[in-house]
């Protein structure tokens, strides 16, 4: 069995991104912002696979909910959905180039969100409009150096 | 990877359909709710380290305008005090003529606004002042100008309250002009309530304050909620919709308070 290597990198990434889903940004602003969460989560999923799966994906969506106020595990059956088809296609992922790889976040953040906002109006929330899905756009124009960071981050710790 | 899958999408229906106000999840609801309040502070102190300083090298100038503005202000409102405690004797007076209970005199209490929760789509503030401090679930959140919302989710330390321009939220309210009920629910925007299914020929028009009408007893009777700006009647339709701005400014400012009922065995009036 290898030896897992640089798990606070992890945990560390997890946190920052949670912090900063907590800064304080004006409401106005609050639509272009991506899913940092979900993000850091599919990164660490594509990256390593072996390590990252589908109970991170849960614990972090739970993390999610309780931070925003959302009933808790609404967005963790989400994240556990999309990171379940990204453990399935992550060979084929990797292989795809910026834009394709863009355009697979969104849809993962979506599916996401898809699941939270279908859940929480079964549980009697309402929602107005299409406004759940804004993070949608700001999360495949944000993958690239989100990736990027990550990736340096994890070569320089020699995550694996 | 079947099983983890499994055991991760149980877990959190489990939580999200049964255990969702169970009691056996008091506890760790109660962390969680302290755990987010406490990640938004962390995530607020620089921008609040700055607002800091910045306070401090205000010049002397502008703190003795405040002041002189603050100290008028004070004369004003101790004024109306005086004639306010004239009103409730007056009013006391008229109930027992009426033989109707006397309201019950309400205590408030200030808290401070942590953040506003990260979920774009809802209304939710974090407040520093949980159940060590005697918030109650469902009790109301008052601004300076009117009713903000009421608490949500309690956590030892700090609690949560939802506004009510959540599209989720509602409260009954009164036209204060002419006693019209109605109930005003949130839109999803901040500036924004919604009164609908008032009958079209109801005696509301532009301008009109509404006020809680204290039916459904979470909030009580009389706090000032908006401020009717449209009234918009089509004249097929048997109702017309009332859209009113609400008076609190729900995204401005530090402070909120909190209505605290009075203790009944302290609080018996000779």
């Amino acid at each position: 069995m290898i030896a897992f290597r640089g798990s606070w990198v992890i945990i560390m990434s997890f946190a920052c991104a949670l912090l900063v889903v907590a800064l304080p940004v004006p409401v106005a602003l609050r639509v272009y912002l991506p899913d940092w969460p979900m993000l850091v989560l599919f990164y660490w999923v594509l990256a390593l696979p072996n390590r990252v799966g589908v109970l991170t994906a849960c614990i972090v969506g739970m993390a999610t909910d309780i931070l925003d106020g959302s009933p808790v595990g609404a967005t963790a059956v989400g994240s556990t959905l999309a990171v379940l088809v990204l453990l399935v296609s992550y060979q084929r992922v990797r292989q795809f180039d910026l834009l394709q790889q863009s355009l697979v976040m969104g849809l993962m953040v979506a599916v996401v969100h898809l699941a939270e906002q279908r859940l929480e109006v079964l549980l009697g929330w309402q929602h107005v409009g299409t406004a759940f899905l804004a993070p949608v756009v700001a999360s495949m124009a944000f993958w690239l150096p989100v990736r990027n960071s990550l990736r340096a981050l994890r070569r320089h710790y020699e995550v694996q | 990877m079947g099983w983890r899958v499994t055991l991760a999408i149980g877990c959190c229906l489990l939580i999200l359909f049964y255990l969702r106000d169970h009691e056996l999840l008091q506890g760790p609801r109660q962390v969680g709710t302290d755990a987010a309040a406490m990640v938004y502070r962390i995530a607020g102190a620089p921008g609040a380290a700055l607002a800091g300083v910045g306070q401090f090298f205000r010049s002397h100038n502008t703190l003795r305008a405040e002041n002189a503005r603050l100290r008028q202000e004070n004369l004003v409102l101790k004024g109306q005090t005086q004639k306010l405690a004239a009103v409730v004797a007056e009013n006391g007076r008229y109930r027992a003529l009426l033989n109707s209970a006397e309201t019950i005199d309400r205590e408030v209490m200030v808290a401070e606004i942590i953040a506003l929760t990260a979920a774009p789509s809802r209304h939710e503030l974090v407040i520093d002042k949980g159940s060590e401090d005697r918030v109650r679930l469902g009790q109301p959140l008052l601004g300076a100008d009117g009713l903000m919302g009421q608490v949500t989710r309690v956590g030892k330390y700090s609690s949560n309250a939802l506004l009510i321009t959540d599209a989720t939220h509602a409260v009954p309210v009164q036209v204060l002009r002419s006693g019209v009920r109605g109930l005003a629910e949130g839109t999803g925007d901040l500036s924004r309530l919604i009164v609908r299914h008032v009958a079209a020929t109801t005696d509301i028009r532009v301008g009109d304050t509404l006020v809680t009408s204290g039916l459904g007893g979470l909030f009580p009777a009389g706090y000032p909620v908006a401020q009717v700006l449209e009234v918009v009647s089509d004249p097929g339709s048997a109702f017309s919709q009332v859209i009113a701005e609400p008076l609190a400014p729900l995204d401005r400012g530090r402070h909120v308070m909190l209505a605290l009922e009075m203790n009944p065995e302290a609080g018996e009036q000779p």
